[in-house]
């Protein structure tokens, strides 16, 4: 890349690139859709460890990031790219858990599993501290949980992605607080 | 409440109960040192985890291979294939095109115009006899011309340009082609021009219509 173009590049706004990048790659620039990928990466890595737990997050966030090419000729800007991504990757953590049979068993299990966890972690950070315990949580109260208390959506809202009343939605959100209360 | 009912603190932190539940839990609280401790615990929580949302993590290895391998292969490669044919039907017809009519002139041969299909090559591969008024050959032009052109909007400008490029050098070799049997219908080399430059047209046309394919 010639010297005046890198520059060009470098002093262009962060979210100006973003954006160029995100109509190119509606438009099929596997280039620019890489760019989208490793740009947002970290932080959907993140929402979906915390959603889903480690075991499967690698996989998970593939499939997002397989669904965000599929899709990212319906994003029309109306909201940020960043909200429709987010918004999109709820959505496939939530499929992956969205067969009856396996929510349920999710969504009934008992506290046994935060029981039979090793003892308190000695953190500095107690948002490390709470992002470790997260991982010890059953499915189905980690989910809500993320979904309330980090990522701000109410219960109604929980309540139509998962299928579930709006009163499952808060047991289950206080059943995770006083778990994560027995871990921290 | 009067008695301890920690299912209710959650609730009662969030600002989901009604004005009498709240006085309720409020009045229990100033009492008990163990719900308190419950509800301080809560809150610190409740309080701490909107942080959570700013932490990012990385997968031990890179996902990009999986994700390419998912998402580009069809396209990816249909692109670079497009392309490579379509700069090699250019090269190919800018020889074609500038030279074809008269190095087919130059041969001479003649043979019996035989009603064939287009691109159909005669017994024993020798000669094609071109068929202007071939319906089925104008017919899928015109089908693949029209699925291109429904999916023209998914492909890049770049390409489009190097595509009609392509074609409007074909249909011009097509056309010198046709002027030059006008004169000479029997000449076998020209026959055969001209059936390898409509095979060509056809081929550009279908590969040019499957890249403007929408995606599975």
């Amino acid at each position: 890349m010639a010297a005046g173009v890198a520059a060009f590049v470098s002093d262009r706004p962060e979210t100006a690139r973003r954006d160029d990048d995100v109509a190119q790659a509606a438009a099929g620039d596997a280039l620019a859709f890489e760019r989208l990928y490793r740009a947002h990466l970290p932080r959907m890595h993140g929402l979906v460890r915390r959603m889903a737990g480690p075991k499967d997050c690698d996989e998970i966030t593939q499939d997002i990031f397989v669904r965000v090419w599929q899709k990212l000729g319906t994003f029309r800007g109306d909201a940020a790219f960043s909200t429709w991504l987010h918004r999109l990757a709820v959505n496939v953590i939530i499929e992956r858990f969205r067969s009856a049979a396996t929510r349920r068993l999710k969504l009934v299990d008992d506290g046994v599993v935060m029981e039979t966890l090793p003892g308190r972690a000695e953190r500095p950070d107690r948002r490390l501290q709470l992002d470790a315990a997260l991982e010890h949580l059953p499915d189905g109260a980690r989910q809500i949980f993320v979904l309330h208390d980090v990522e701000g959506y109410k219960h109604e809202e929980i309540a139509s992605l998962l299928a579930i009343s709006s009163g499952t939605s808060k047991a289950q959100l206080h059943r995770a607080r006083m778990l994560l209360r027995k871990r921290l | 409440m009067t008695t301890c009912d920690t299912d209710i603190l959650s609730s009662y932190l969030d600002g989901e109960l009604d004005d009498a539940g709240r006085a309720r839990v409020a009045f229990h609280l100033t009492g008990c040192a163990a719900c308190r401790e419950v509800a301080a615990d809560l809150t610190l929580i409740k309080e701490t985890a909107p942080a959570l949302a700013d932490l990012e993590s990385r997968p031990d290895a890179d996902l990009w291979p999986g994700i390419a391998s998912r998402t580009q292969p069809a396209r990816a490669t249909r692109i670079s294939l497009s392309w490579m044919e379509a700069i090699a039907a250019g090269l190919a017809l800018a020889v074609l095109s500038g030279g074809g009519v008269w190095i087919a002139l130059r041969g001479g041969e003649r043979a019996a115009p035989m009603a064939q299909g287009a691109g159909d090559t005669g017994p024993g591969g020798l000669i094609a006899v071109a068929d202007f008024g071939d319906a089925a050959y104008e017919s899928a032009v015109k089908d693949l011309r029209e699925a291109l052109d429904k999916g023209r909007n998914r492909l890049d400008p770049q390409t489009i340009q190097v595509l009609e490029t392509n074609l409007a050098a074909i249909d011009q070799a097509i056309a010198e082609a046709r002027a030059a049997l006008s004169a000479d219908p029997a000449n076998v080399s020209l026959n055969n021009y001209l059936a390898d430059v409509r095979r060509r047209k056809l081929a550009l046309l279908r590969t040019a219509g499957e890249l403007a394919q929408p995606e599975l």
